[in-house]
């Protein structure tokens, strides 16, 4: 009977699509898609460093764009569906010739045209660039310099992104003047990364954190308490943004140990300070201290507001290891994004019953990532109080013993060594140094600046771009936004009209 | 810098071998309005945030009735209540808390079911994610089932090409009001996100209110100088025209805005009276002629976000302005106003203090933290109390609907459907015998629709008492089939289909079980 | 449908853009101008943002030279942007309302939240130009003096130069100064309410252009 009652019940269902994939080097693609792709059009500019990514073929996965219905009618007709990978990859090639020149956005554009020229076969507003180019003048040049990187337009740019507000016309013109435009527009960025509107309180670097934190007013403790103060997310926004600005590593977002104080004015300070949790509670009291010790902190993953929000009354907290991965790492599970089954896995030592086949495909890999969490106190739960002699929010390796009662007998074998893009780790601060040296960190996190400044992801011929960016951030600018935001505004993709 | 990419493209193009006037293919066709524009349905999605869980409302349990009473959700057997004429039941309860919440409650479904019967039917499915983002999201899409339409999408693109806003989304922190993924369909048929009900209608005519009046014909003026003279002669224009979100500008200014404008909306939508903190009055304008009659309705109006949600989501509907609405309980906690906690109560728990005082008042909370998902820590209260609103709420809005006439004698209730759209099911199992307990999701559950327009009194599947899980029916008679799931496509398509769609196009099953 | 059918790539501007605007103009930024040209090309990418989390509402208070709580207060009570139409002008509000990132698509809304929040405050600018002339930004020479063409043109000169940061064009020059017969029109004869009206009607013309509200 238990087996029965177990069959429907799950954390993360295994979803039955079949998409292609992330482009991401660590995700074993299924189906094979991009490969057969690249295969086929090696130099096409999506795969000029990696493969095509999902809004090639769909709008939002599962479902297809224009392009993915003329590519999925002419696949194997007939042929009963889903595929299996191997039909999939052998039919595509011919599926793939089937459609090259048919228009299917209905842009002027054959998809041929598109995939050689680096546009999106399935979106209408993405085209190929034209030649006119190669037809103007020597001296043309028009308000917009369309056909290469246009300073003034950048200027303008920068001043609207970074500062919030359009250059003065005194501004525009001393920029004109410029000698070294190139020059002066770095020191635009500079001024502007130093303004409010940046890295101040609700700034924008300060609204790039609102999707990690999910700040909730009516339970923030502290000034503007809500109804039910249990913590201040205002902690958690400073140190985010600490590590994003002046160049600081921005690894830190995960493996700091230490806090952030941020002091408001006409420029806002952010200032880093170690504290012991004793010494935060003698100095800020109990009602918003961090209560994790130095030496067991994870940057964001360990705050108070993380903790309580995320883990709460959970013994084995798979949700506040899943929306670490996909807030910080770009992966998300329930698309199937990031997988790295381990062997064995998912033990169920909470009895939730994820061993279900429907269920385990995703388990494999999210229970083994959420073990290292699982020292970690949330607001409580499991069979006892805060007069038991727990710390909310802290680091407590024997809590899961709390837990038999409401889970499982077995909830306390759950062991805190787990694993990470398939790699074995300790515990929750080896998590965060894994998570943090990978290549899904660096591209997650120049991937949230591409798209802040440029209002939409990489489109395929600016894929080389992209990844040069986010390789550049993890050697060249070793981790300093300050320096990738530098590059960013070189890109072809930012300061071509 | 060299004159760069865009060349070098092109002469890649052209090594390729690639005709420039290579043969054209498939076009891709702009969806178009259907035709039943002229007979409009009107669809209230009403998110079940978190989780409701149909086991705790119209498809409970006895304990009595089950092989395994103790392990599995069941309720003690006087708690479910068994509704007169009708397949379904109901749990009203009190408790002195909501978990670790100190907050006493008091629930009741029977009221609701009994009040509104003839027009509740239930179906059960089993649904392809436990992720809340994703299972609301496929709530709402049946899994993507037709090109990724939403259905609020489907309805607003057959019923609401003459209405001004035919798709407004009032749940702002749900995936249910996300975006569809077919982009070929109307831009009218996208959903308009409202995020502050009270001060969103001032946003419905650009002149009418201002603190300094600006004469509106001498306005219109400006704006045909700045859309016909001024703006297309610009180098910006010529250079950035063919933009779509430039293009989605042009069109917004067009038609829509002529509607909006030209039907008042900002009188008609206007939630409060006129007063000091709405001084409407001073700046010329009128609060909606239903302003009392909501605030009797939904009388915590001005501070639950669920009242106000539902509040301007009837004058939408009755001022045909909206055909399809979606609200839901937001993931933020809601007390009364005066209500307080503290971390040293929720975590001591108990709602009595040391010298047996209530320290917060029954009744003062009115939405879980993280909604139905509070299940977590306190599936039965959680449940309990959740269920409590989204009825009370789809209650008030029935009433109001039914009060309203449409026109030849019909209300606006018998063109009207709720679907209660749960982003999942919750797990089955509990402690032994625990009368409350921590939940967690699953993927089996059941939807609750309420109209006319549907099978009315009618629970289509069923639920095995000795699991908890549903199983599913047929869906040409409606016979309950027990080695059946119904997956979401299906129910998507009923659902759709009751509310006169025709699902060919998507090449759905026919489901004439659930529509009456 | 052929390529060269669907795509104009080449636009060509008229020839009257070669003499781009200098009379009347405000400032003395001639000679660093970009050199003239009389051809076009099409941007290949077209990628344009609206001017979300308040930068709208910035440029138009610094065009206006208006503190930006000065901007616009729906009901005198609630600020345009920081509270009455936050989200539908692309701004967040992550704390109460789960908004957390802005909108992905413009609202249908948003047009029309964007022309009250202009109107609001031109009408502010010229009220205080024409009550105040000797403080005046924008139209201080039509307060005091003749509603003749060339203050006309001086007047619409200054709105590209404050909300659009360039000069208009001869073309756009002439569309405002014959806009004021219609204002005429509408307030029903000349008079100086005719040329307040006119100020506010064409510096919110201006500065809703979708040039003013993109980049």
């Amino acid at each position: 009977m238990r087996r029965l009652l177990l069959d429907r019940t799950c954390l993360l269902s295994l979803l039955s699509i079949a998409v292609w994939v992330t482009p991401i080097s660590e995700v074993e693609a299924r189906p094979p898609g991009p490969e057969v792709f690249c295969d086929l059009y090696p130099d096409a500019p999506a795969c000029a460093t990696s493969t095509p990514e999902c809004a090639f073929c769909h709008t939002a996965p599962p479902a297809l764009n224009p392009f993915g219905q003329s590519l999925s009618g002419a696949l194997l007709p007939g042929e009963s569906r889903p595929l299996s990978d191997v039909a999939y990859a052998d039919g595509l090639p011919f599926a793939l010739a089937d459609v090259e020149p048919l228009d299917s956005d209905g842009d002027g554009f054959t998809n041929l045209e598109e995939f050689i020229a680096g546009s999106f076969p399935g979106d209408p507003n993405s085209v190929p660039a034209g030649d006119e180019c190669a037809t103007l003048p020597d001296d043309w040049a028009p308000e917009y310099q369309v056909c290469e990187y246009d300073y003034d337009f950048a200027f303008k740019k920068v001043q609207l992104d970074f500062c919030g507000q359009s250059p003065s016309r005194e501004a525009l013109h001393a920029f004109r003047a410029s000698e070294d435009p190139e020059a002066d527009l770095h020191a635009a960025l500079d001024a502007c990364l130093q303004t409010n509107f940046w890295r101040g309180r609700d700034g924008i670097v300060w609204n790039l954190a609102n999707s990690k934190v999910r700040p909730v007013a009516s339970v923030k403790a502290g000034e503007d308490a809500g109804g039910i103060p249990l913590a201040d997310y205002l902690d958690d926004y400073s140190l985010f943004v600490y590590t994003q600005i002046d160049n600081h590593d921005a690894r830190e977002v995960l493996t700091g140990q230490y806090f952030v104080r941020r002091s408001d004015g006409p420029q806002t300070e952010y200032e880093r300070y170690e504290a012991s949790y004793l010494q935060e509670l003698a100095t800020r009291g109990g009602g918003v201290a961090q209560l994790t010790d130095t030496n067991v902190r994870a940057g964001m993953l360990t705050t108070r507001w993380n903790l309580f929000m995320m883990t709460m009354f959970t013994a084995v907290p798979r949700t506040t290891a899943a929306a670490a991965y996909r807030s910080y790492l770009g992966y998300d599970i329930s698309k199937m994004e990031g997988l790295y089954p381990i062997d064995d896995e998912p033990v169920d030592y909470d009895d939730k019953g994820v061993q279900e086949p429907v269920c385990a495909g995703c388990h494999s890999t999210l229970d083994p990532l959420t073990y290292p969490f699982s020292r970690y106190e949330g607001i409580g739960g499991g069979d006892r109080g805060l007069l038991d002699g727990y710390i909310p929010g802290s680091y407590n390796p024997g809590r899961l013993q709390f837990f038999t009662s409401t889970d499982s007998e077995s909830v306390v074998d759950t062991p805190e060594q787990g694993y990470i893009f398939g790699q074995p780790v300790d515990d929750l601060v080896e998590w965060a140094a894994v998570a943090t040296n990978s290549d899904a960190f660096a591209r997650a996190t120049v991937s949230d600046y591409w798209e802040l400044l440029m209002g939409e992801p990489p489109a395929p011929k600016e894929t080389a771009e992209f990844d040069g960016l986010w390789r550049d951030f993890m050697a060249e600018h070793q981790y300093g936004v300050d320096s990738m935001l530098h590059a960013i505004i070189m890109t072809e993709a930012y300061g071509v009209p | 810098m060299s004159k760069l990419t865009r060349r070098r493209l092109v002469q890649g193009l052209t090594a390729a071998g690639v005709a420039v006037g290579a043969p054209l293919g498939v076009r891709w066709q702009r969806t178009r309005a259907a035709d039943g524009a002229k007979d409009p349905r009107f669809l209230i999605v009403l998110a079940a945030s978190g989780g409701g869980s149909i086991i705790d409302s119209l498809l409970a349990i006895r304990g009595s009735e089950s092989a395994n009473g103790d392990a599995i959700n069941t309720f003690p057997d006087e708690e479910v209540l068994d509704i007169e004429g009708t397949p379904f039941r109901a749990v009203d309860l009190r408790r002195p808390t909501v978990g670790p919440i100190p907050i006493g409650f008091r629930s009741n479904q029977s009221e609701f079911v009994t009040r509104n019967r003839d027009d509740l039917m239930v179906a059960t499915w089993t649904r392809t994610s436990v992720n809340h983002a994703v299972g609301q999201r496929r709530a709402v899409t049946g899994n993507e089932a037709w090109l990724g339409r939403t259905m609020q999408e489907i309805v607003a693109n057959q019923y609401g090409a003459g209405f001004p806003l035919p798709n407004v989304h009032l749940a702002t922190d749900n995936a249910v009001s996300e975006r569809g993924a077919d982009t070929t369909l109307p831009s009218f048929a996208f959903g308009e996100t409202v995020a502050d009900p009270a001060l969103w209608p001032l946003a419905l005519d650009g002149v009418k209110g201002l603190p300094r009046p600006v004469d509106r014909a001498l306005v219109e003026r400006a704006r045909t100088l700045r859309n016909d003279r001024l703006e297309p002669g610009s180098a910006f224009n010529r250079v950035f025209g063919r933009s779509a979100r430039l293009a989605h500008w042009r069109r917004m200014r067009g038609a829509p805005q002529a509607a909006i404008e030209g039907g008042n909306l900002i009188d008609k939508l206007l939630l409060f009276p006129n007063s000091a903190r709405f001084p409407l009055a001073e700046y010329g304008l009128t609060a909606s002629e239903d302003a009392e009659r909501l605030l009797e309705v939904f009388p915590d109006v001005l501070t639950d976000p669920l009242d106000a949600q539902a509040a301007l989501a009837f004058l939408l509907l009755k001022n045909r302005v909206s055909v399809t609405v979606t609200l839901g309980p937001s993931f933020d906690v809601a007390l009364r106003e005066g209500a307080t906690l503290d971390l040293g109560s929720l975590t001591n728990g108990g709602s009595i203090d040391d010298y047996g005082d209530q320290i917060i008042p029954e009744g003062s909370i009115l939405n879980t933290p993280i909604a139905f998902d509070f299940s977590h820590q306190a599936h039965r209260a959680t449940q309990a109390l959740m269920w409590d609103r989204v009825f009370r709420v789809a209650g008030g809005l029935i009433d109001l609907l039914k009060a309203e006439e449409y026109g030849n004698g019909e209300s606006f209730w018998d063109r009207t459907m709720i679907y209660v759209a749960p982003d999942f099911g919750r797990s089955k199992r509990r402690p032994a015998g625990a009368p409350e307990f921590g939940s967690g999701h699953d993927l089996n559950n059941g939807i609750i629709a309420m109209s006319p327009m549907v099978n009315g009194n009618q629970v289509l599947g069923g639920v095995n008492p000795d699991t908890g899980l549903t199983y599913g029916f047929d869906p040409s008679t409606g016979q309950p089939d027990p080695g059946r799931n119904m997956d979401e496509p299906t129910i998507f398509a009923g659902l759709l289909q009751a509310l006169g769609v025709d699902t060919a196009e998507a090449g759905l099953a026919d489901v004439p079980a659930m529509r009456s | 449908m052929s390529r060269s059918a669907t795509r104009k790539w080449l636009l060509l501007f008229g020839g009257a853009l070669a003499t781009l605007g200098c009379e009347g103009t405000i400032g003395n930024n001639a000679g660093v101008e970009p050199p003239v040209n009389d051809t076009v090309v099409e941007s290949a990418t077209a990628r344009v943002k609206f001017k979300t989390q308040g930068r709208f509402v910035r440029d138009l208070a610094s065009g206006l030279d208006l503190a930006p709580n000065e901007v616009c207060n729906e009901l005198g009570l609630y600020d345009c942007y920081r509270e009455a139409h936050r989200i539908t002008l692309g701004g967040v509000e992550p704390y109460q309302r789960g908004i957390r990132d802005p909108l992905p698509v413009a609202p249908v809304t948003a047009p029309i939240a964007v022309d009250r929040v202009a109107l609001t405050a031109c009408a502010t600018r010229v009220d205080r130009d024409f009550d105040v002339p000797t403080d005046a930004v924008l139209f201080g020479d039509l307060a005091n003096g003749p509603t003749n063409d060339a203050a006309l043109r001086a007047a619409a000169n200054g709105l590209y130069d404050r909300l659009l940061r360039r000069d208009a064009t001869p073309e756009e020059l002439d569309e405002l100064v014959a806009f004021h017969a219609e204002a005429i029109e509408v307030v029903d004869g000349p008079s100086d309410k005719a040329t307040r009206e006119w100020a506010v009607a064409s510096c919110f013309a201006v500065a809703t252009t979708m040039e003013g509200l993109f980049y």
